[in-house]
Order: structure tokens, then sequence, then C-alpha cells
């Protein structure tokens, strides 16, 4: 859908249309603040904030300077910081989440590989939660929101290349945290 | 480059650099160099496949938590809703200039009366406008969907008679690979970095992003219902659109790999399997044609290490009724030259070399087969037609250049291909085999002719790459009529060279024409 026509429409008043918008972005806003805090309650605390403040700041948004989703992305970042300065955040969440399963891909690993797998990704997530807050928001926008270097950095309010040097340091971080064992298991396995 | 000490001959590039080749910060030339590197240097491969696995669980890990995630029902609407009608709120000056002006109701009428007439009267031959993208609004051609890579992002368009529309942007898409809609249309898959998305174009819009890794390939069912794909992994699996469960059809230990082709029932598929893979170095041992069925799951080996030895079939197309199958040799490419087509007996398990080549685009060939089982190829260095079913072969007589992309018409009457041409316009012909006709099919200038599809029996798509910028546009022309050819679709983007080494056409635009 052109979602251009609506955000012309919310800019002009129109009520209907800043519903629509809160329907098609309220899903995404949640779990891009889900990936960024790791707590399901902050992150629809931040979701609603962060909806409120673009949505009734509507006219603020330049459609000749980014995209709508990135300006929005760039506020839920913005609220999540103000979020996590506020409060102590927990580390513990994204590890549950694993235990969820995955719905999409039908793997049949044998029961070795698949505890092995469990402990794999327990680990992963843990090391995750490890992340600084800037470290791990690179990593959210890039793999999860699938952003460019460029809509990174816009979003986190930095240069495409403070961008790129947080995405490889967050690598480096993560590689350093799983240590060897872990990381040659990742390589090695061919279940997935 | 870093050495390491042992081997001063051989000097290792030092993490942070291996880093940024894999998360493709660097340079095209540096790129080029490490590959090259890498070819030879199994420690720096196992680094980069560590961090490749790496990326690629991280991506999987978000991907798995967070697209389950559902919010409460404390996130909603209606608190800003109160906000909005609670004045003042501030809105745009226009909108407050609008509020200000009362029009009274005769020049309001007037003003309404005034617009239609223009609208009816006047006739518009203005394109809508998204970003830089121009779509024209008095299409002609039969009812089609399109997927273009523009400056907002993946835009899906859908083309009726009169009648154009943007019904999906997605501006998180940026960089598109390999896209291919179902036949019927209502699906599109792509490719995103290591995510292959299966997008619904219309209704909801259902979205699944499935993880992947380098050299996946998928492609839909005839009948729409299912993707197949190969993940990079050695998975063969496919993903019902309907049920949306993925299945896998074949484990990873397997080792299937290359484009998986259904049969015209979409009741099976034939795949290769390799060992190692090809993306792997090392020395192969096994190489092998299978097809699997999808009901039962049952795997049957199709032929296994063909001579010689270095030899990697691809298949490509079931001819005969799904009796035999068309394969082409990949280890021929790497080398320079034009691949050996195969066929393969189903029912024998032999495998015959039909002493003709053709050229390959990718995992596909640049000259495909026919639904008449016919297929252009060089046979003794002589462009000819040939029959796969009866091996009957009809050389081309008119001299034409070799063309380097190739459409079949849907009854096969008509083969649309594209040759060099230094002529802006120059390069689109179409050969009727029956008859030995030839038309050049001549295009305005400003822009060179780089792939084609067929819309109906006596129209093609044309995707032509713009002279002076680096952008494409869709042509919709006639090859049997004099009709003047018609503009749909300009300034698509082209993705730029440093994004990831190498793009293709289906990088950059798709169509589906919508069967009634």
């Amino acid at each position: 859908m052109d979602e251009v026509p609506l955000i012309r429409r919310a800019q002009g008043g129109d009520e209907r249309a800043a519903r629509e918008l809160f329907d098609i972005y309220q899903l995404r806003t949640y779990r891009l603040a889900l990936g960024l805090l790791g707590d399901t309650a902050d992150a629809e605390e931040v979701a609603q904030a962060a909806l409120t403040y673009a949505l009734l700041n509507i006219h603020r948004y330049k459609s000749e300077l980014s995209s709508f989703s990135t300006w929005l992305h760039t506020i839920t970042v913005s609220r999540s910081r103000d979020k996590r300065r506020r409060k102590i955040l927990p580390s513990i969440p994204l590890t549950q989440w694993v235990s969820m399963g995955n719905q999409i891909r039908d793997h049949t690993p044998g029961p070795e590989a698949h505890l092995m797998r469990r402990e794999m990704e327990g680990g992963l997530v843990a090391a995750l939660d490890q992340l600084s807050p800037k470290l791990r928001e690179a990593i959210v926008l890039r793999f999860y929101a699938d952003c460019t270097y460029k809509e990174m950095g816009e979003i986190m309010g930095c240069s495409l290349n403070t961008a790129r040097s947080r995405l490889r340091l967050a690598i480096e971080k993560l590689r350093i945290q799983l240590g060897d064992t872990q990381l040659r298991w990742l390589a090695t396995e061919t279940i997935r | 480059m870093v050495s390491n000490g042992n081997h001063p001959l051989a000097p290792h590039y030092d993490d942070l650099t291996l880093e940024e080749f894999v998360l493709g910060q660097l340079l095209p030339d540096e790129e080029q160099a490490i590959r090259q590197h890498l070819a030879v240097c199994p420690s720096c491969r196992s680094t980069v496949t560590t961090i490749q696995a790496l990326c690629r669980d991280v991506q999987s890990a978000l991907y798995q938590t967070l697209d389950n995630a559902q919010p409460g029902p404390n996130l909603s609407f209606d608190t800003i809703s109160t906000q909005w009608r609670t004045p003042p709120r501030r809105v745009t000056w226009l909108y407050r200039l609008q509020q200000q002006v009362v029009l009274s109701a005769s020049t309001t009428l007037l003003i309404v009366l005034f617009v239609l007439a223009f609208l009816l009267l006047v006739p518009s031959d203005h394109p809508t406008m998204l970003g830089n993208l121009e779509i024209i609004e008095e299409y002609s051609g039969p009812p089609a969907v399109i997927a273009a890579n523009t400056d907002q992002g993946l835009v899906v368009v859908q083309l009726r008679t009169n009648d154009t529309q943007v019904v999906k942007q997605f501006d998180h898409i940026t960089q598109p690979r390999d896209m291919a809609f179902s036949p019927d249309g209502h699906w599109l898959a792509l490719q995103q970095s290591y995510t292959l998305h299966i997008i619904e174009t219309v209704d909801a819009g259902i979205s699944v992003r499935i993880p992947i890794r380098e050299g996946a390939a998928w492609a839909w069912s005839p009948d729409s219902q299912s993707l197949a794909y190969t993940d990079g992994t050695g998975q063969l699996a496919v993903f019902d659109v309907t049920a949306q469960v993925n299945r896998t059809m074949v484990p990873a230990a397997e080792n299937a790999w290359g484009l998986p082709v259904w049969t015209a029932d979409s009741s099976q598929l034939a795949y290769a399997a390799s060992f190692p893979l090809p993306t792997e170095t090392g020395v192969r041992v096994r190489q092998s044609l299978w097809r699997v069925s999808l009901s039962s799951g049952y795997r049957v080996e199709l032929a296994r290490n063909p001579a010689p030895a270095e030899t990697l079939l691809v298949p490509t197309a079931w001819i005969d009724d799904d009796a035999a199958l068309v394969a082409w040799d990949m280890a021929a490419v790497a080398t320079g030259r034009f691949p050996t087509l195969y066929q393969v007996d189903v029912a024998a398990h032999q495998v015959a070399e039909l002493l003709a080549q053709s050229l390959t685009q990718g995992v596909r060939l640049a000259w495909p087969v026919s639904a008449q089982d016919t297929a252009m190829a060089l046979c003794d260095g002589q462009l000819t037609l040939l029959n796969m079913q009866d091996d009957t072969r009809q050389p081309i007589t008119v001299q034409i250049p070799l063309p380097f992309t190739l459409a079949w018409s849907p009854n096969g009457a008509w083969a649309a291909y594209i040759v060099p041409s230094q002529i802006e316009g120059g390069g689109l012909y179409a050969y009727a085999p029956q008859d030995s006709t030839l038309r050049a099919v001549q295009l305005p200038a400003g822009a060179t002719e780089k792939a084609v599809y067929w819309a109906d029996a006596e129209h093609v798509f044309v995707v032509r790459q713009a002279v002076d910028k680096p952008v494409t546009e869709l042509w919709l022309a006639s090859v049997t009529a004099d009709e003047p050819p018609q503009r749909i679709i300009s300034d698509v983007v082209i993705p730029s060279s440093d994004a990831y080494s190498g793009w293709r056409w289906q990088d950059v635009m798709a169509t589906q024409v919508l069967a009634f």
C-alpha cells in the first residue's frame, strides 16, 4: 500500500488516516522496541509513546528527508534510550523467548544436536543481552530491521561510519563472549 | 594483511578486515582481493565461515523471538485519539488555511464543476509519481503485477487497462535480490541480506522471513502454492503459502544446492546434490541429480558422478511430460566455456550428453527450454533450435548475433531475444522458428535493452537501462504488429556496485502477468 497519501491526510488532520498509520506500524514499532529493550512491558510502553509522539507531531515529518519508517524508528530508539536511562534493564527475557520455538522453519535435528542448539541459542541471546545499549541498537537495526548503514546512522543519530563501527564492534564482542568452542560449533553444525 | 609467522608465503587477513568483509563494509576492490585469498586460504576461510555463521544465527535468534511477539491491549490508538481531538493540536499551515477560508456554497460548486469538466475533457498523460519513480496511467497491456527497486524502497505496482496503482511499498527493503513472483502474482519471493522474504502482494499482506545463506536459490511451483528453496546449507525445503508451513524435503546433510526445478503438475522437484557443496572448496567426491516427491517425501537418485569427473550438473527443465530432465554443466561456466547440455532419462537413470552448448545467467539458462521442449543452442558452433524430445536440430539460417538473453512466448511460436547492440533501442528481436521469420522490434533511443519477458502471445515487457544515468525503465512492445511501444515505469533504481559483488536484472525488477 502507498502510505504517502495516508501520511498527507494525517498531516492535514484526518484522524482515520492517523489510525490506519497506527495499525500499519504498531507491530513493527513494538517488536523493534522489544529487540532494543528485551522486556515486553517496557517495549509496549515505548511503542505507545513513540507512536503517540509520531502521530501527534506528524506535521513535523518531512518526506524529503527520510522515509516514515526511518523517522518512526528514530523516535522509537530515542524513547528506548529514555526508558533505559530511567530503569536498569533486565537481562533475562530474551533468553526466555528462545523457548517459544520457531513457527516457520521445520528443523528435525537429532536429540544431541537439539540440546546443543538450545544451549547455543541460549548463549547467543545471553551474549546479546550483555551488549551495551548502542551496540545492541546496531545489531537489532541491522539484523532485524534490515536497515542500511545510512539508515542506521540516521536512526542512531550518528555518522554512517560510526554506525559501521558499532556493528563491527558488536560482532567482535559477541565473538569474544561466545568463545571458540561455541563459535566452532556454530560454523560446523549442519542441522539448520 | 598480516603474516601468521609460520607461513611467510601465505599471509592472512586480520580479524577486523574479515569482519568488515562479512558485514559488506569494504570497497569492491578489497572485497574481490579477499575473495581470491579465501579461495586458497583455509585459515581465513574458516574465520569468515565462523563470522558468517554468527551473523546468521544472531539474525535467526532475533527473528525467532521478535517475529512471534505480540503487544498487549495497552498498545492502542485510543489515547492518541483523545489527544488528537483536543485542541490546540498543531497541523500543517495548509490545513489551517483550509479551515480558515470559508468558501461559499456556490463557489465550491463552481470549482467542483470546473475540475470535473477539466478531468473529463482534457485527457491526462501525466504519470503517477512515487519519489523519482514514474508510472504511466494509460496502460494498455494485459493485467500484470510488477515489483521494482526504487529510491523509496521496494514497490509492487498493479497494472490494469488505464489503471495503474502502487499496491505495496516496503521502504525497509532497499537491496532486493532475485525477485520472483508466484505464477498467480499473489506472492513475491526475494532475498535481502541473509533473509528470504515471502511477501503477499494482495489483501492483508502476510510477510514471512526465512534465514538463508550465500548460494540459496528458489522457484515457485506452477500452481503458485509452494516456494521450493535450497537455503545454502544443503537443505531443500518447501514453503506452503496457503498453510503457512515450512517443510524440509531434504535435510542439510544431503547437500542439496542450486535451483530446484518443479514438474508441470507441481508434484515433484528435481535438484542437485554435491559433496562438498559448490560454495565450499575441496575435492568433490560425489555429485548427483535427484528428484523428490512432494506428497510422500520419497527421494530418488537419478544420476551420479556423470563423466567427465569435473562436470557439475544443474537441472534446468523437465521435458517429455516429465519423463526426462535437462541439465547443464556449471563447471564449464567457471572456466569461461559455453556449458554442455545433458539429458537425464528418469526411468533408466541414464545421462546422455546432447552435443549442444547453451548460455547461462547465474543458476538459470539464458536460452531457456520452451513449453514445447525446444531450446536455442550451439551445435558445432552453429546457432540451432534443438528439440529435446526427439533430438531434431534445425539450424537458424538467418544471420543474427548471439543473443545474451532470450524468452519463449507462451505458445512457443516466437522467441524474443536481445543482442548486444551499438544502436540505442535496436537490441530487441523476435524469431519465429516455424517460418524462420525474424523481426527487429525498434524501441526509442535513450536506453539500451537488457532483459525481456512475455506479457501475452504478442507483447513483451522489455527492461531497458537509461544511457545517461544508472536507472532502469520497463517498456511494453508488440513483436507482431507495428504498435508504438509504451513506457510503463521509469527511474527504477539499479543497485549500487558496492552493495555486494554483482547483481542481476532480477534484483532490479520482476514482472508477472495475471491470469483471468
